[in-house]
């Protein structure tokens, strides 16, 4: 029984939690309108659980700095394109360098010298936010760094197939599709080539996979278009899963995960690894960075306030260090979709501000205890 | 490991919980897209976003304008983004969701609400900017507003008429202390005051002992309090030993309470005039005991009923009231605003102000 | 070589001496005026408080408490409130120890015995604890005019007793580290978390009690800084966490437990404080110290990896 409960304990609770919020909004939360809203709001979250689920997958390993380095991405973003004029394609290079960097710099310092995540990350978490503020307080006197490029704003926001409101978008609703019959098919074609059969099970899959994919499409349509946000949130996703599902680097990195010790012993580069998922932490901060510049159309100090809170929420309640492989991408979205509904949520249901913080930080609690409490039978 | 040995056994198990998980999301996209409630059109909804819960005055404010709005008939919905404008941007686009037919906005940032503009505009909602400009798109209808830089200029005056500064024999001392360098407000509060006061400075009838004479250098983060109470120690323990300091002006209440309470703790010389802003009430209690000198008072109820009618005004298709549309320029346009006034508020006027206009209540400020 | 061992073994008085001199220089000598040597104390009395707290927590196994800042407030928000109504400040006073208290057993037990990582329970308590706190205060700044409470903890009455809470809290850290026999158990739960199980420690109740010490301690910091300020106000204790962090990592505390000094943990708050104040008088925009805080934080911590690496050679 209790291996169910661990199998499945992460769709379990996000259903309970889907229908709670059904009940108590009488339904309001399904709205279309609403359905895009999960999406359109915490399109950050998706992608930076993804980053810290693989983060996190080496024990105690951690990164509270993407907050901040969020905000420093965004002013960097506004310097860039609005203070130096650089275009937008040199300026998106330029940050995932200033990304790629930063995944090197923590991930050095924690694999090679040993000082504990939590520490160094802390220091990120630091200077990181200052840096951010002082750069905008440097090229701007209003608190905030306008002028983003129009095509960087286009590429990272607003809508794709966009329709007026009020009229049904059909090009989304074929976009969506589209995209779940590629998934679907290139899903078919790995079990072929495994060699195994398509079982009864997997059907059903396929029929669910399809039916999300035209309700979420239908809501799109309904709501003006595609949001640019889902589309990378998808890019992420997608490409994580596969990479850590077929190619030797991924696989490698989930040995990590299982036993650092034994990993090493098998002749796995665990230092290395390591300092690997810190540049991919970064650079899934890079691009939520790039994400929030463009919605808030500005660099903001307050950027990236509270993503780490969200973040690590969504991985413990997704139940992420339970599971290991491509289920603990798969895990780490529905987490991320629990914190958004719980969000919306509550948003709708005018919760007051510090009730949702009361609140959420119960959630945490309540999650990770679950978490070891489900663990700790299973190793011993 | 372990799952390929139960597998046999339990092949059965994952199949029926996929398909229970299919029939419930079947069963959640039906009542999705199916009888979605039409609003009646009678009834007109209005959504105020307000920065956070946390600051007296949004607290206060909100829940004024929400009173007065249903003595009109409307429907009233207010969120608060506990000061993240990730958060503000959400929760008016829900507010656009929940139909929302005029959106009252106080953006916590000017520059930064730009996706939930661009969806205001789409869905041909009109906002009325509160109290900040919203800046960098076309999608402010309004704006009503206590001009900031003349809150500053109201100070700045106030220290240039209580000293006499056009007649003066001697030289004063003055310190600043500014606000949060992140908002876009506590750099008009600081130019109001130091633009009038400029010439006295040049010519050094006031002298700032510190040397902290820029924004930058006398920002207070967050508006937090204590720490423009250890700003303000470093200060007098470093340059004012010897010396008096004659006028302290702070942008705004919080930071001059810090202020005062650093002169409580290390200062023994003559007592400076102080300024503030906001009129918060142990701020008030301190201007009536003499720990500060003088506050500006922006009665909420003026920009309230300003917004309020507005907001009739665009549902009767009247012309709106306005009474500047010249100076507020957003960057992208020209937005036609509404100014109100506000005063100084010190020991001699306070209380009748303070309470005529309903304020605060008499035993409030006992 | 004899000059190296001393520089290794002084390397925090030494980077002390050079950071005072630094900013004397830099401030034309204001940094030792004596209303600026007594800020120096007043300004960062909670900061040696809540080190002293943390210093014990960390040294179980790099455990730490990331919702001192948030309960400081939230027993400030208490504390204000109950002296609105009537109570008096002793009984404020006790309510905030018990709250302290309270915490700790929690973040003990979930931390102690159910083993979950520290920093994300106490990144869930700061978030559960502030908002308890906003709500308490609902926006306002409450002010604290209770005689009893501010001659206990205040300097404005003329007495001076909050210096020896101050003490009592450095002292207490300093005979559990040193001297109490739960103290060396506590080196050995840092130091080498299986073999001191295996000895016999019980790590729950070890790690308990460290919380418990630094529930007591946050109250007694909420104390000293609500008689200081006079007020308490939503925002109260945002940055004291990583204040009190940084003290003890600058101090030599190692990151995962087990190393560490009491003398080391004063010195970095000291050094800290110098150099906060130091920015403060130079009138360094505040941007930039946040920058400068976290840069020193990480330099600390490498320079204590190296340093101690030096004795043996590693690959």
């Amino acid at each position: 029984m209790k291996k169910y409960l661990r199998l499945y304990s992460t769709e379990i609770v996000f259903i309970l939690i889907s229908l709670s919020f059904i009940l108590l909004t009488s339904a309001e939360i399904l709205r279309p309108m609403n359905i895009t809203a999960i999406f359109l709001q915490n399109s950050y979250i998706f992608i930076l659980v993804v980053g810290m689920a693989i983060c996190m997958s080496v024990k105690d390993n951690i990164d509270i700095s993407i907050g901040s380095f969020v905000c420093f991405i965004c002013a960097m973003g506004g310097v860039f394109m609005s203070i130096m004029k650089i275009n937008t394609l040199l300026s998106i290079i330029l940050l995932l360098i200033l990304g790629i960097m930063w995944g090197c710099l923590a991930g050095y310092i924690i694999a090679y010298f040993n000082i504990p995540a939590w520490v160094t990350t802390l220091g990120g978490y630091l200077a990181f936010r200052g840096l951010g503020v002082a750069l905008i307080r440097q090229f701007s006197n209003t608190g905030s760094i306008v002028g983003i490029n129009d095509s960087f704003l286009k590429l990272f926001s607003g809508k794709i197939f966009p329709s007026k409101i009020g009229s049904f978008g059909y090009a989304s609703l074929i976009f969506c599709l589209v995209l779940a019959s590629l998934g679907i098919i290139y899903k078919i074609l790995s079990i072929r080539k495994e060699g195994s059969r398509i079982t009864s099970s997997m059907v059903i899959g396929i029929a669910a996979a399809y039916l999300l994919s035209i309700w979420i499409g239908i809501c799109f349509a309904l709501t003006g278009g595609v949001p640019v946000s889902f589309i990378w949130m998808l890019i992420i996703v997608c490409t994580t899963a596969v990479w850590i599902d077929k190619t030797s680097e991924g696989r490698r990195l989930l040995m990590l995960g299982a036993n650092l010790e034994n990993a090493r012993i098998a002749g796995v580069d665990t230092k290395r690894a390591v300092l690997m998922t810190y540049v991919f932490m970064s650079l899934c901060a890079t691009v939520t960075g790039c994400i929030v510049l463009a919605r808030f159309h500005a660099s903001s100090s307050y950027a990236g306030v509270n993503f780490e809170m969200d973040t690590i929420a969504a991985c413990a309640v997704g139940g992420v260090s339970l599971h290991g492989g491509k289920q603990k991408i798969f895990k780490a979205v529905l987490g991320a979709a629990m914190i958004g509904v719980i969000n919306l949520g509550l948003s709708l249901l005018g919760v007051d501000m510090n009730w949702q913080w009361i609140i959420k930080g119960i959630t945490i609690l309540i999650a990770v205890t679950f978490d070891r409490y489900l663990k700790k039978d299973r190793f011993e | 490991m372990i799952m390929n040995r139960c597998c046999k056994l339990n092949s059965i198990k994952p199949k029926i919980w996929k398909t229970f998980c299919l029939a419930v999301l079947i069963m959640f996209m039906f009542i999705s897209l199916s009888g979605c409630k039409t609003k009646d059109p009678s009834v007109k909804t209005i959504g105020i976003s307000a920065p956070s819960n946390d600051i007296q005055r949004w607290a206060v404010e909100t829940v004024l304008m929400r009173d007065k709005l249903r003595e009109k008939g409307y429907e009233v919905i207010i969120q608060y983004a506990s000061s993240d404008i990730s958060m503000q941007i959400s929760q008016i686009e829900n507010l656009i969701a929940k139909d929302a037919d005029v959106l009252i906005v106080i953006p916590i940032e000017s520059a930064s609400l730009g996706e939930a503009m661009d969806m205001a505009a789409e869905h041909e909602i009109p906002v009325i900017s509160y109290d900040m400009l919203i800046t960098n798109t076309d999608a402010v209808s309004y704006y009503t507003t206590f001009d900031n830089y003349r809150v500053g200029t109201i100070q700045g005056q106030y220290v240039k008429d209580k000293l006499d500064l056009d007649h003066a024999d001697r030289s004063y001392n003055i310190e600043f202390t500014a606000g949060d360098p992140g908002d876009n407000n506590a750099g008009f509060f600081y130019n109001g005051a130091v633009d009038v006061l400029k010439p006295y400075l040049d010519s050094g009838v006031l002298k700032i002992v510190s040397g902290q004479d820029s924004f930058g250098k006398c920002a207070t983060p967050s508006w937090n309090t204590e720490k423009a109470q250890q700003r303000a120690e470093n200060i007098l323990a470093s340059y004012y030993n010897d010396t008096a300091v004659d006028v302290w002006v702070a942008s705004n209440d919080t930071t001059a309470l810090g202020v005062s309470s650093a002169l409580a703790v290390s200062y023994k010389g003559s007592y400076p005039l102080i300024t503030g802003q906001d009129c918060t009430l142990i701020n008030v209690k301190n201007i009536l005991n003499g720990k500060q000198t003088m506050s500006v008072f922006k009665d909420p109820s003026l920009l309230i009923d300003a917004t309020v009618n507005m907001v009739d005004e665009i549902f009767s298709g009247k012309p709106v009231t306005v009474n500047d549309t010249k100076t507020y320029y957003n960057g992208v346009k020209i937005v036609p605003s509404y100014l109100c006034e506000p005063v100084y508020v010190d020991k001699d006027n306070c209380i009748e102000l303070l309470t005529s206009s309903g304020f605060y209540t008499i035993d409030q400020l006992q | 070589m004899r000059i190296r061992a001393f520089m290794k073994k002084n390397y925090l008085l030494i980077a002390l001496l050079l950071v005072t001199v630094f900013f004397a220089v830099a401030t034309k000598g204001k940094l030792f005026y004596s209303g600026n040597v007594k800020n120096l104390f007043l300004q960062n009395m909670y900061v040696y408080i809540l080190a002293s707290g943390m210093f014990i927590c960390i040294l179980t196994g790099g455990n730490t408490d990331l919702s001192c800042g948030s309960a400081v407030c939230l027993m400030g928000a208490v504390a204000g409130r109950l002296m609105e109504n009537g109570f008096n400040g002793v009984t404020a006073f006790m309510a905030m120890l018990l709250i302290g208290i309270m915490i700790g057993i929690i973040h003990g037990y979930l931390i102690g015995k159910m083993e979950l990582p520290s920093i994300i329970v106490t990144l869930a308590g700061m978030s559960i604890i502030r908002g308890i706190a906003n709500l308490l205060l609902g926006g306002y700044t409450l002010s604290i005019t209770d005689e009893v409470f501010l001659r206990l903890f205040g300097l404005s009455k003329g007495y001076y007793a909050v210096f020896l809470f101050v003490l009592f809290s450095i002292m207490a850290a300093v005979y559990i580290s040193e001297f109490a026999p739960v103290g060396k158990h506590i080196y050995a739960l840092g130091g080498n978390g299986e073999a001191a199980k295996t000895s016999g420690i019980n790590k729950t109740f070890i790690v308990m009690f460290a919380y418990i010490f630094m529930g007591i301690l946050t109250a007694i910091a909420a104390a000293v800084v609500c008689g200081r300020t006079e007020t308490v106000g939503p925002g109260l204790g945002e940055t004291y966490a990583m204040d009190a962090i940084a003290a003890c990592f600058i101090g030599g505390t190692s990151v995962s437990g087990g190393k560490g000094r009491m003398s080391g943990v004063i010195i970095g708050a000291l050094l800290m404080g110098i150099i906060n104040q130091g920015m403060s008088i130079l009138g360094l925009s505040v941007n930039w110290q946040g920058v400068i805080k976290g840069v020193v934080l990480v330099m600390a911590v490498l320079s204590g990896y190296f340093l101690s690496r030096k004795g043996r050679k590693q690959k």
